[in-house]
């Protein structure tokens, strides 16, 4: 109590300015006049008693000090002082000032940024409770570490797995799909559903926005009377965001014309989408309402593997547990079950790893040229306060010299240094909320006409962002300071003073600062041989062969019809104006609809292997490879012969050829297909033999590593889905309504369910490579401009020091060209090195950088070249002024001054 | 040749409260020169540094302050106990004696008492 009232009368004062010098000086006044007064009274000397007073009495001074710190905040104070100075010292020097704050500014910006953008597209956790704690479950084979689970695989997994809390068991499954609503007009919509576990919400702990979400207890219910929840956007976009729909139902498509109706439960928050951070869906389904609504085989098929298992970890249970468990269960299920699970195991890792995973090279190597850059903009900062530092040395010592103490200089350097770095923030997060706002538009989104309903990408700048900057430069600062303190330190009193500005020549830079050069050309040149390659590697993605064509192509996905409604699809589609062809496949390339299906097959020219083989395949009418632009490089194409009355053929992919039959000729070999559905009944096996060789097509990605890929005449498959290619002259969306009319026109439930153009297709998969080439040479040039303006500001620096040199040797006779050349010799020999150091970099970063990069390798010539003109380029720019004032020293002058 | 002693930490404002105590409200001279009395010349203390301690005491509410005409009618500082000035010296006055007590205890104690 007593403290704190003495506190608050001190944190008074020291607002108020209160100062107590006046009743101080009185008291000791009278004190002394007393005092002498006594000491005469007792027989000294007026003098003697009024030096004995003083001397009883003590140092005022003294007195003073500790007085004044009793009274107010004496540490505030001090810092308030060195504030105010702080300020008048940076606005005194204010190139320096705005050139250290933009600096930091931008690598604070862009860095931050960047991350931004790294967070919403990977790194953003689940909004969830406690989404550390969520794991997600793989099924593993051989070849493929993040395989999804069939139901029956899921329901044995969660009745045995005991690492994960939740009712019955912690595990869930979901499992996107799609189901139709009926439009008034006999068309269709599309909403992208999730089936689930009835478990799902409660153990993620999703609480719905209205109604209520089903849990275990509800599965015999949503089996007899199906059920949904409501997505956020769905809800506001296909019901206008109705708070009644709550109870209401809501009509769905089963097959092509049986309306079943669905009671609606509740409507999810706008917080929670879906699992994955950029995907948003519009129904929710528990999964025995699907099964009772589409397909119960849907459930019951151990093929079938189709569902994403995620967990939540049960209290003092780790990752690695779960891991070790799921593992052991799934081992034992392939022992159990080998008809369905043989080769099959399981593996668990924390989502946030998973996130991780799924920013992989692209996001590591973002984050090393972000680092690049940041250490560019700090290197910079440091080479101005170095320089500062050295000026500076005559104000320090003249401080330490009339009495500072040590401390006193450093905490002001520390002030000074704190100052900059809150303004560099501040500027920085400026630029970081900027960038954040214009960077999403420069991505490269879906194709507008694709209805898959995903959220346009937005970045925040949010608290955990400005905290990391912050601690960042906060921490660079205070590291920056010391080398002023060392400095200050350091400083000898008188040599210092005498020399003043002018002998500090010391011939020699100090080998840490010349070794701080050559890292800046050297991150500089690595990043601008980075920039060129995926540069180069984007152009390429554009313009190379990659096996489709890059004309005009319009592509709707929809239901498979029959024989003669394809054909009068064709026919409708062939008619329009402009048209030059039209096929149809199960799968068109870049659909971002699946990842592309595969089949088990028996290849008999392999004894070795056992068990069939899973191999990616599509099915396609006999003008599909055309129509794509997808060449045939040896044997011949589909023809309209290749029907149900000829022999079953295949034609397969370059990469599938060099696989299996290396050594043979591929054409004429057998692939023995299982049933797929396809007229010629269950049971029997397809032998079709391989009547030509195609080239590699990207099947989901531009630059993926090609996998073997087979295809099919259309007749041997059924799948239920079908995309419509359609060649046009001019651009293809512009046919994209009367295209989209044509299919309606056979069958109103033909409505296409996706539209899209290859071109825009292609645009899409490239995204990856124009992102990192957008964002790589805005970050190289940034880099570059800090590169320049710190390698000017420091042979300004030399130049000014060496002033006095150069007078000299022009004193003695050179001419003002061999001072230029002095400069540039200087400079040259350092950016020799730098460029070394570059290249070094560059090597250990090739290998993780080639897997970005497609047609290009890293390190190739004429990306260096290019890098190697560019930078010479900048160094020479930023040394052609230091020169220019080198070779405009007057001798005389130089000389006198000095 | 008389030993003088510095002044212990915190001792100097107890010997102010107790000044205070029992000589009524005093200027900062006042207190001095009775603490020396008292004290017999055995302390050793700049005079001046009396003035931070009482400021110190009137912040935490232990004395107050005022001005007010001295024996020789000048102009001067009173300071004078408040309440929880009495407390506080009741109280420090228990802890020291009490501490006094304990270590007069470890003085007079003899190895053959111990055994």
């Amino acid at each position: 109590m007593r403290a704190l009232n003495r506190w608050f009368v001190r944190i008074r004062n020291f607002m108020t300015r209160h100062r107590g010098d006046e009743r101080l000086r009185e008291e000791m006044e009278f004190h002394l006049a007393m005092h002498t007064a006594d000491n005469i009274r007792a027989g000294m000397s007026p003098e003697e008693a009024r030096r004995q007073a003083r001397v009883k009495l003590g140092g005022v001074e003294g007195i003073r000090e500790s007085y004044y710190a009793e009274e107010g905040l004496p540490f505030l104070d001090n810092l308030l002082r060195d504030v105010r100075h702080s300020i008048r010292v940076l606005g005194k020097s204010a190139g320096f000032t705005t050139t250290a704050v933009v600096t930091l500014a931008l690598g604070i910006g862009t860095s931050s940024a960047i991350f931004c953008l790294m967070d919403a597209l990977w790194l953003h956790p689940m909004r969830v409770p406690h989404p550390g704690r969520i794991v997600r479950i793989f099924s593993t084979t051989q070849q493929f570490q993040n395989g999804l689970f069939s139901y029956p695989d899921y329901q044995a997994m969660a009745q045995r797995a005991t690492a994960f809390q939740g009712t019955r068991s912690g595990l869930v499954a979901i499992g996107g799909r799609g189901s139709l609503m009926p439009r008034p007009d006999g068309t269709s919509q599309l909403l992208m559903t999730d089936v689930v576990s009835s478990n799902f919400f409660t153990v993620l702990g999703v609480q719905p926005l209205l109604g209520r979400v089903f849990t275990t207890q509800d599965t015999a219910l949503v089996r007899a009377h199906p059920g949904v929840v409501l997505g956020h956007s769905c809800w506001k976009r296909y019901f206008a965001g109705d708070p009644g729909i709550v109870g209401r139902s809501i009509t769905l498509l089963r097959g092509k014309d049986t309306h079943v109706q669905f009671d609606v439960w509740g409507v999810l928050p706008p917080s929670f989408r879906e699992i994955d951070p950029n995907d948003d869906r519009c129904l929710w389904m528990p999964a025995e309402s699907w099964a009772a609504f589409r397909a119960d085989k849907d459930l019951t098929s151990h093929e079938f593997h189709w569902l994403t298992v995620l967990g939540r970890l049960a209290p003092r249970a780790t990752a690695e547990q779960a891991n070790q468990q799921v593992t052991a269960i799934a081992d034992a299920l392939a022992t159990t079950d080998p008809a369905s699970d043989k080769g099959r195991s399981a593996r668990a890792i924390s989502d946030f790893r998973y996130r991780m995973d799924q920013a992989g090279t692209t996001g590591l190597v973002l984050f090393g040229i972000v680092g690049g850059v940041v250490l560019l903009a700090i290197v910079n900062v440091a080479h101005l306060l170095f320089a500062r530092a050295l000026d500076r040395a005559p104000e320090m010592s003249l401080r330490l010299s009339l009495g500072a103490t040590r401390w006193a200089i450093a905490r002001q350097l520390l002030v000074e240094n704190l100052l900059l770095a809150a303004a560099s923030l501040a500027a920085g997060i400026g630029l970081a909320a900027l960038l954040a706002a214009v960077l999403p538009p420069l991505l490269v989104l879906e194709p507008a006409m694709l209805e898959t309903f995903g959220t346009p990408l937005s970045l925040q700048v949010d608290a955990r962002v400005f905290l990391f900057a912050s601690a960042l430069v906060v921490a660079i600062m205070i590291l920056l300071a010391l080398v002023p303190l060392s400095q200050a330190a350091r400083t000898e009193l008188l040599p210092a003073m005498q020399a003043g500005a002018a002998t500090r020549t010391a011939g020699k830079t100090p080998l840490l600062r010349r070794a701080v050069i050559w890292l800046q050309i050297g991150i500089s040149f690595a990043l601008l041989i980075s920039t060129c390659a995926l540069v180069r590697s984007f152009v390429n993605t554009r313009t190379r062969d990659i096996g489709l064509t890059r004309s005009q192509v319009l592509e709707l996905f929809t239901q498979e019809p029959e024989a003669p409604m394809r054909e009068a699809v064709l026919t409708n589609l062939r008619a329009l104006p402009g048209v030059v062809s039209a096929a149809y496949a199960i799968r068109a390339p870049l659909m971002p609809s699946e990842s592309g299906m595969s089949t088990k097959v028996i290849l008999p020219s392999h004894s070795e292997l056992h068990d069939p083989v899973p191999i990616k395949f599509d099915a396609v009418s006999p003008d599909y490879l055309n129509v794509v632009g997808t060449h045939i490089l040896r044997g011949r194409g589909f023809t309209a012969a290749d029907d149900e009355n000829g022999p079953p053929v295949t034609i397969v992919s370059q990469t599938m050829a060099r696989k299996y039959w290396p050594d043979v000729d591929p054409i004429g070999q057998v692939i023995k297909l299982p049933n797929l559905g396809g007229p010629l009944g269950k049971g029997t096996n397809v032998e079709a033999r391989v009547i030509g060789i195609a080239e590699d097509i990207p099947i989901n990605q531009i630059g993926e590593t090609p996998e073997p890929y087979m295809y099919l005449p259309f007749h041997l498959m059924s799948y239920g889905e079908i995309t419509f290619v359609v060649g046009t002259r001019q651009n293809a969306m512009s046919i994209a309504h009367d295209a989209r009319q044509a299919l309606i026109h056979v069958n109103p439930l033909l409505d296409p369910m996706m539209v899209a153009s290859l071109p825009e297709l292609i645009h899409y998969a490239s995204g990856n490579f124009q992102m990192m080439a957008e964002l790589v040479s805005a970050l190289g040039v940034i880099g570059l401009a800090l590169t320049a303006v710190g390698l000017y500001g420091f042979l300004a620096f030399r130049v000014t020091q060496r002033r006095r040199e150069i007078g000299i040797r022009m004193a003695l006779g050179a001419t003002r060209k061999a001072v230029t050349w002095l400069v540039f010799r200087d400079t040259a020999r350092m950016a020799a090195v730098g460029l070394f150091v570059g290249l070094g970099l560059e090597l250990a970063a090739a290998r993780i950088e080639a897997s970005l990069l497609f047609g290009v390798r890293p390190l190739d010539a004429l990306s260096g070249f290019t890098a190697l003109g560019v930078l010479v380029f900048a160094v020479a720019t930023a040394a052609w002024l230091p020169a220019r004032r080198a070779a405009a020293v007057e001798p005389m002058q130089a000389l006198r001054s000095e | 040749m008389k030993h003088k002693m510095d002044v212990q930490q915190g001792t100097l404002a107890l010997m102010v409260l107790k000044t205070l105590d029992v000589l009524g409200p005093l200027h900062g001279y006042g207190i001095a020169r009775r603490i020396e009395q008292i004290s017999g010349d055995m302390l050793f203390v700049n005079q001046g540094t009396l003035y931070p301690v009482l400021l110190r005491m009137e912040q935490e509410g232990a004395v107050a302050s005022d001005w007010g005409p001295s024996e020789n009618n000048r102009r001067a500082r009173f300071y004078r106990l408040t309440r929880a000035g009495h407390k506080l010296l009741a109280a420090e006055k228990r802890d020291w004696e009490q501490t006094a007590a304990i270590i007069a205890r470890f003085f007079e104690v003899k190895a053959e008492d111990l055994a």
